[in-house]
């Protein structure tokens, strides 16, 4: 029973593979309709599955696989000729049988789907018609096919060679991989204190180490390139997708796959799957125009859309590019101003190559219509962040008139992960390297000038901006912080948040197998993994986002971070615990943008929209120079007017006879307005939440955009034009 | 039932207790491993060690006896016990050897024995190093890894084999 189960299971995968090659050949056969090499494998493909059936009993799936062998028989003698019609219905047969391998996957039956139309429909294209049969059971052109199928026809001796590579190849189960893997990793361990031992012994031990070395390290290498799994298993399924689409919106791609050989961990590959499907849908439903549209700009009315996989400096990078209308930046941005994400001051400012950065934003699209291949619900961002998610990155490239490039670079495994060891609360631990932007030293001396305290957060100043401090070993559950000395800070992005996690020492850098964390420690959050050192113990893995949902983190959107370099600085800082503005009895509000509450000087909660916000500050405003109704403070090398919120707000008439502000520090919310920066006095800064966009009510009062409820409590939304304009600010002319 | 009529067991000792693991569920007993605490572990969880490349939760057996924990003391000697979630390494105070006991020899716990102690055992047997405490392994686990969601440990099962 057990070896029945195996013969199945076995029949199954090759068949699985078997298809997904019939996929790629007959969407390339298409192209080349003469070519009889081709047309030989498939013929072969398709005949190994029909025999298979046949021993094993599954009836349907044979005569299913037979019409289809009568159909590619006819192909071969000559008697008809491929057209897209005929690609369809094979198409379309290829589909029909993995339903049926599906079925026999899940409950060991053909199921009982009627395949009648699949077969009438290949049958029809037969040159002389056999009697109908709607079963397909059709008795005539067998002999063809066995013809066919026993007679050496030119272009064999390619399919053999193919052939012989899948004689050479074994299968492996993962779980003999691992053990491999884990083994490998102790030899590693035991070479590595045998060497502590020998240290610069020349003895007669010297030689036979090194050899033990050089042997070690290729056997390392060896065992995690036989995880690998070739990219093509991803992206040779793609110029099926690319016809199907591409015949459905009446328009003409090619597809070319290049380096579909390229080994990648089985994880990552499918971390990629969404992602590639998602390019390519887009690159032909967005990017590539209709036949007329191309021959009218001089372009061949054939689409090239071309993926390309390529090992460079140990990850893998994968292009995704086609020769369409490319990307009109002007209008993307002009789209991000429409939807309010952008303003359009800021707008003009980007550079086309900023523009295109909009592509990953949520919720933006320049594409008026919605489409049956569009708006499925994955969006550009959530490619980005799918991607990020593995370790990997995306960025674009596009030229008018010529075409759009996405480039996906993705580590080659998830197993093993460049770390960054630190020591925090007397004990080691691991910090991805790909999660650690840069580590930074705060020297004793620069403490008071660099790191802000703000109810109770520490906040450090780093280049303009203001990154949210997480002490590592407190949130490990050690002693608070110790007494003011050198800080060193770990600066950490990870899906969008950016703080920095600050640690006693930074000790080492290791190439780190990542092993599945034991279940008892899952529920701590902070952990992802377990890693063995070199020293054979084990150390946790830090998980990054764990670390910062645990601290309460919130820090800027992903295109505000000082990384990205884009946009303007924007300040994205936790103050106190994050919490989620919502209403009573609706806790799945839908949310916005977030805000920076503050409480005025009379109490009342106000909030500042994040993306005006710049930087906070502590100043002494006593200093601030009086200019009739104005407050100018200097700042840096200009000048930072200030607006008073809670007086400005009760209406400049009533502000009450100015109270000595000398020596005092207030707080002040540094906003970008239309009048440049503007500074806006409060009294204190409390947090920062999302905006729950459900629940705005219109202002009362001028200065006042709408109005937020915030844990029951009302928030007015400021309004930093207005008020700033109420305040006397103007355009320099 | 079959002619099976005694059965060996791995003895240890924690504090002042003389307990028995059916030899089944050994895989072998570790001398000062390296442990790595953990912070913010369940409590009873000690931390994990590097078994020759697998990765072992460390657990100790003193507060599902009702014992004071001692934590992680270096210098431990450890069992280490298959269970669902993959082997997992258990801190005792010393190993000794392995008895073979006729099972009819293994009586139901005395009701002294506190509760606590009572429910992680099968049955007592009395050797001649004292009275035998043999455990009952699975409801031990339990204890310890109480809170730790049965599907989890399936779906962690299934991924490391």
């Amino acid at each position: 029973m057990t070896d029945d189960e195996e013969i199945v299971q076995a029949f199954l995968e090759e068949s699985r593979e078997g298809l997904d090659q019939l996929d790629r050949d007959l969407v390339d056969l298409e192209l080349r309709p003469g070519d009889p090499a081709l047309l030989a494998q498939i013929f072969r493909t398709i005949h190994t599955i029909k025999g298979t059936c046949g021993f094993l009993g599954y009836h349907r799936l044979e005569k299913l696989t037979h019409a289809g062998e009568d159909v590619l028989g006819a192909l071969r003698a000559g008697e008809i000729v491929l057209d897209e019609a005929l690609t369809t219905s094979l198409l379309r047969l290829i589909d029909a049988v993995r339903a049926v391998l599906r079925s026999v996957a899940d409950d060991g039956t053909e199921g009982d789907q009627d395949h009648s139309v699949v077969t009438a429909d290949l049958v029809r294209h037969l040159p002389t018609l056999p009697a109908a049969d709607p079963t397909g059971d059709v008795a005539g052109p067998v002999v063809t096919a066995q013809h066919v199928s026993e007679a050496p026809l030119p272009g064999d001796e390619d399919a053999a060679s193919v052939t012989r590579t899948a004689e050479g190849s074994v299968r492996v189960d993962v779980a003999v991989l691992d053990r491999l893997q884990d083994l490998v990793g102790e030899l590693v361990l035991a070479r590595s204190q045998l060497g502590a031992v020998l240290a610069d012994d020349e003895g007669p031990l010297a030689q036979p180490y090194r050899q033990l070395r050089l042997v070690t390290a290729e056997l390392q290498d060896g065992v995690m390139r036989a995880r690998l799994q070739p990219v093509g298993t991803v992206t040779g399924r793609l110029s099926r997708i690319a016809r199907d689409l591409a015949t459905a919106l009446d328009k003409r791609v090619i597809v070319e796959v290049e380096g579909a050989d390229v080994g990648v961990d089985k994880a990552i590959n499918e971390a990629l799957r969404d992602p590639l499907l998602h390019l390519v849908r887009n690159a032909i439903d967005h990017g590539v125009e209709s036949p007329a549209e191309r021959l009218a700009a001089g372009k061949p009315a054939h689409a090239t859309l071309l993926v390309r996989a390529c090992h460079l400096g140990g990850r893998l990078h994968v292009e995704v590019s086609d020769d369409g209308r490319g990307v009109d930046s002007r209008a993307l941005a002009a789209a991000a101003v429409a939807g309010g994400t952008l303003s359009a001051e800021r707008a003009a400012a980007l550079d086309p190559a900023d523009c295109l950065e909009l592509l990953f934003q949520a919720g933006l699209s320049t594409k008026a219509e919605v489409s049956t291949v569009s708006g499925r619900g994955v969006g550009m961002d959530v490619v980005r962040s799918s991607l990020e998610q593995v370790g990997g990155s995306i960025a674009v490239s596009s030229a008018p008139g010529i075409g759009t490039s996405f480039r996906i670079d993705v580590p080659l495994t998830l197993a093993i992960v460049p770390a960054v060891v630190v020591i925090a609360d007397g004990g080691r631990y691991a910090v991805p390297q790909d999660d650690v932007e840069e580590v930074v030293h705060v020297a004793a001396a620069d403490l008071v000038a660099r790191v802000d305290q703000v109810a109770g957060a520490q906040l450090l100043r780093l280049r303009g901006f203001l990154l949210p401090l997480v002490h590592l070993g407190s949130q490990l559950g050690g002693l608070a912080p110790a007494p003011p000395g050198p800080l060193l800070v770990l600066v950490t992005r990870s899906r969008g948040r950016c703080f920095g996690v600050v640690v006693d020492a930074v000790v080492d850098t290791i190439e780190a197998v990542v092993k599945p964390l034991p279940p008892a420690f899952r529920a701590v959050g902070l952990y992802a993994g377990v890693t063995i050192m070199a020293d054979g113990h084990a150390c946790m893995v830090l998980d990054v986002v764990g670390l910062a949902t645990a601290a309460d983190v919130e820090a800027g959107r992903a295109m505000d971070a000082p990384a990205t370099g884009f946009l303007e600085s924007v300040v994205g800082t936790a103050i106190a615990p994050v919490r989620s503005a919502t209403m009573m009895d609706q806790p799945d509000e839908v949310t916005g943008a977030s805000v920076l509450l503050a409480t005025g000087t009379d109490g009342g909660l106000l909030a500042f929209p994040l993306e005006a916000v710049r930087r906070l500050e502590h100043c002494a405003t006593g200093s601030a120079q009086k200019e009739g109704r104005l407050e100018l403070l200097p700042y840096g090398d200009r000048i930072l007017p200030l607006v008073r919120v809670t007086d400005e707000l009760r209406g400049s008439t009533q502000a009450g006879p100015a109270i000595d502000h000398k020596g005092v520090t207030e707080c002040v919310v540094v906003c970008a307005t239309a009048v440049g920066l503007v500074g806006f006095v409060v009294d204190t800064i409390q947090d920062v939440v999302q905006r729950p966009t459900a629940l705005v009510q219109p202002a009362h009062r001028a200065g006042v955009a709408t109005r937020l409820l915030i844990d029951a409590r009302v928030a007015e939304v400021v309004d930093v034009e207005a008020l700033a304009y109420s305040a006397g600010l103007r355009c320099p002319a | 039932m079959s002619g099976v009529t005694r059965t060996r067991l791995a003895t240890f000792t924690v504090d002042e207790l003389l307990l028995g693991i059916v030899i089944d569920r050994v895989q072998e007993v570790l001398l000062r491993p390296l442990v790595t605490p953990v912070p913010l572990a369940p409590t009873g969880v000690v931390g994990l060690l590097n078994l020759r490349g697998q990765i072992l939760t460390v657990l100790d057996v003193r507060a599902p006896l009702g014992l004071p924990t001692a934590g992680d003391r270096d210098g431990a000697t450890h069992c280490v016990v298959g269970s669902v979630s993959g082997a997992v390494s258990l801190v005792v105070d010393r190993a000794h050897d392995v008895v073979n006991v006729s099972i009819a020899s293994i009586t139901e716990v005395p009701t002294t024995v506190p509760a606590a102690i009572r429910s992680q055992l099968t049955g007592v047997c009395s050797t001649a190093g004292g009275l035998l405490l043999v455990v009952d392994l699975d409801r031990l686990l339990a204890a310890v890894h109480g809170k730790v969601d049965v599907a989890e440990v399936r779906a962690h099962a299934g991924l490391s084999h």
